[in-house]
């Protein structure tokens, strides 16, 4: 078999891409998934984090994912090393976690189940930091011009 | 304080970085390893204890298509590793040193990271002739191998030439060419194969040695399971086509287009083991299977000569034994029966595709 046997056309108008347009039956099995993890956490159990990306999700099934959870009452933006967008879903302690990289492609999406997300807390080792440097504030001039000396 | 005393921690504290951005790191580096979410905050913890590691790569008969590929990586990115987690020392496509300065540099991390520093290799070793057929610096690669394996911590062979030989040893394989563990036996020694690899693979396997210490878990052919621990087959999202019987006949027909599976077409994904399939190429953008070719199983050993890549699993060398046991151990009953119109169809693809 040569080249020339292989038959290929090229079709700029091909319609769909094979990967839209289908659901798979992953998102039942993840819905499925999702409630026994809101069972364990509901019962005082660990966080749990499910990847979205390791699935075999079509465009399709995520797009059938983020109408069935719909969007509650907290959205959330955080800046390190590149942006991540966070929102709860319309069932508290279901977060949809979102990391972008510098460039600000996707590059991990995660169903976490938990009170918070944990890339909103501070870590200890920052808030130690954050105590060190805060007794700085103190030496600020601001705080200590009073509004008898600012008058002329 | 001299850099590489400085735990990775402490050098992005002085930076201005947060921990937030160790834990994203190892959350967007454990889900591409399959590793579980409940590890990632003792994960980056370690990762932030962890120093500055001394990495050196070694190109042998290779095509510097594994080093293309790593550049590609976004997941993390390589100059994230390069800027934050490791110290490349010696690298012939990337260093800005060349001539005696590079193999002074070469010379000059071993000597500094002597029994720590980490070997990547990439491209096949010549044994025929005493090696002859490739040498760096008037050095053959195998006494090149021999010489920067001695003091390393372990060996990455990047890429299916440097973990089994790959084009290199193609048939005839004039020569002689093998693959780093042929050479090497007493250090640990993991393979990340692909013709190139997944970048994403590379990097994860990177920052998972840096952070836990060790090599991860691998298979019979030192793959790392984490991301060889499927077949693409199994992650394939036309997997539903082919339990349902539905394949595409010739490419770009109507079922290819409306994903339909590719086993017909030859795609090797059925016994081929990778993480293509979820983790995808470009940035996520798409992978072979998408694009509407199958996969021609490059992580594999001796691909290259395992017959055609447009021959169905069912009647190509591959398939003579383990593909048809898998293709049977599915236990469709269409399946089944596919494989043997498949045969009949490639019978007609090999007669001139007057099917």
């Amino acid at each position: 078999m040569s080249l020339g046997d292989i038959p290929i056309k090229v079709d700029f108008d091909a319609g769909p891409q094979p990967d839209a347009g289908l659901n798979t039956a992953m998102v039942m099995a993840l819905l499925q998934e999702i409630a026994t993890h809101l069972n364990d956490v509901a019962n005082g159990g660990e966080r749990q984090v499910v990847e979205l990306g390791n699935l075999p999700l079509s465009d399709a099934d995520i797009v059938l994912l983020e109408q069935k959870l719909g969007r509650g009452e907290v959205h959330a933006t955080v800046s390190a090393a590149g942006p991540s967008e966070i929102y709860e879903t319309t069932f508290p302690g279901l977060w949809w976690v979102k990391y972008f990289n510098d460039a600000e492609s996707l590059v991990s999406q995660q169903l976490e189940i938990g009170p918070a997300p944990m890339i909103l807390e501070a870590h200890r080792v920052d808030i130690e930091d954050s105590a060190q440097r805060f007794p700085a504030l103190f030496d600020s001039p601001e705080l200590f011009a009073s509004p008898e000396t600012e008058s002329p | 304080m001299k850099e590489q005393e400085l735990t990775l921690g402490e050098e992005l504290r002085r930076q201005g970085i947060s921990r937030r951005s160790f834990l994203k790191f190892c959350a967007a580096v454990a889900s591409s390893m399959a590793i579980p979410a409940s590890m990632v905050p003792a994960m980056a913890e370690s990762l932030a204890k962890a120093r500055r590691q001394s990495v050196i790569w070694m190109s042998y008969q290779e095509c510097t298509g594994c080093i293309e590929s790593l550049t590609r990586s976004y997941t993390p990115t390589l100059e994230s590793m390069l800027f934050n987690f490791i110290s490349l020392d010696y690298q012939h496509a990337l260093q800005a040193a060349a001539g005696r300065q590079a193999e002074d540099a070469l010379h000059q991390a071993m000597e500094d990271n002597w029994g720590e520093y980490l070997v990547i290799a990439d491209g096949s070793i010549p044994l025929k002739d005493d090696g002859v057929y490739s040498t760096v610096d008037g050095h053959t690669n195998l006494e090149s191998i021999k010489e920067v394996a001695e003091g390393a911590a372990a060996i990455i062979a990047i890429g299916t030439c440097a973990a089994y030989g790959g084009v290199g040893a193609a048939k005839p394989n004039p020569t002689g060419a093998v693959g780093v563990d042929q050479i090497i036996t007493d250090k640990p020694i993991l393979n990340v194969p692909g013709c190139p690899p997944m970048p994403e693979v590379m990097t994860g396997v990177l920052t998972s040695y840096l952070a836990f210490g060790r090599l991860p878990d691998v298979d019979s052919k030192k793959r790392p399971l984490a991301f060889f621990g499927d077949t693409i087959h199994d992650r394939c999202y036309r997997r539903p086509y082919y339990d349902l019987g539905l394949y595409a006949k010739s490419f770009d027909d109507e079922g290819a287009r409306k994903g339909w599976c590719l086993y017909e077409l030859g795609c090797k994904g059925p016994i081929t083991y990778n993480a293509c399939a979820t983790t995808k190429w470009n940035q996520g953008t798409s992978w072979p299977v998408q694009s509407g070719h199958g996969c021609i199983g490059c992580s594999e050993p001796n691909f290259w000569d395992k017959d055609s890549f447009y021959k169905p699993l069912s009647a190509g060398q591959w398939g003579s034994a383990e593909g048809i046991a898998i293709a049977a151990a599915a236990g469709v009953a269409a399946g089944a029966a596919a494989a043997v119109v498949s045969r009949k169809h490639q019978d007609n693809l090999a007669g001139g595709n007057k099917s």
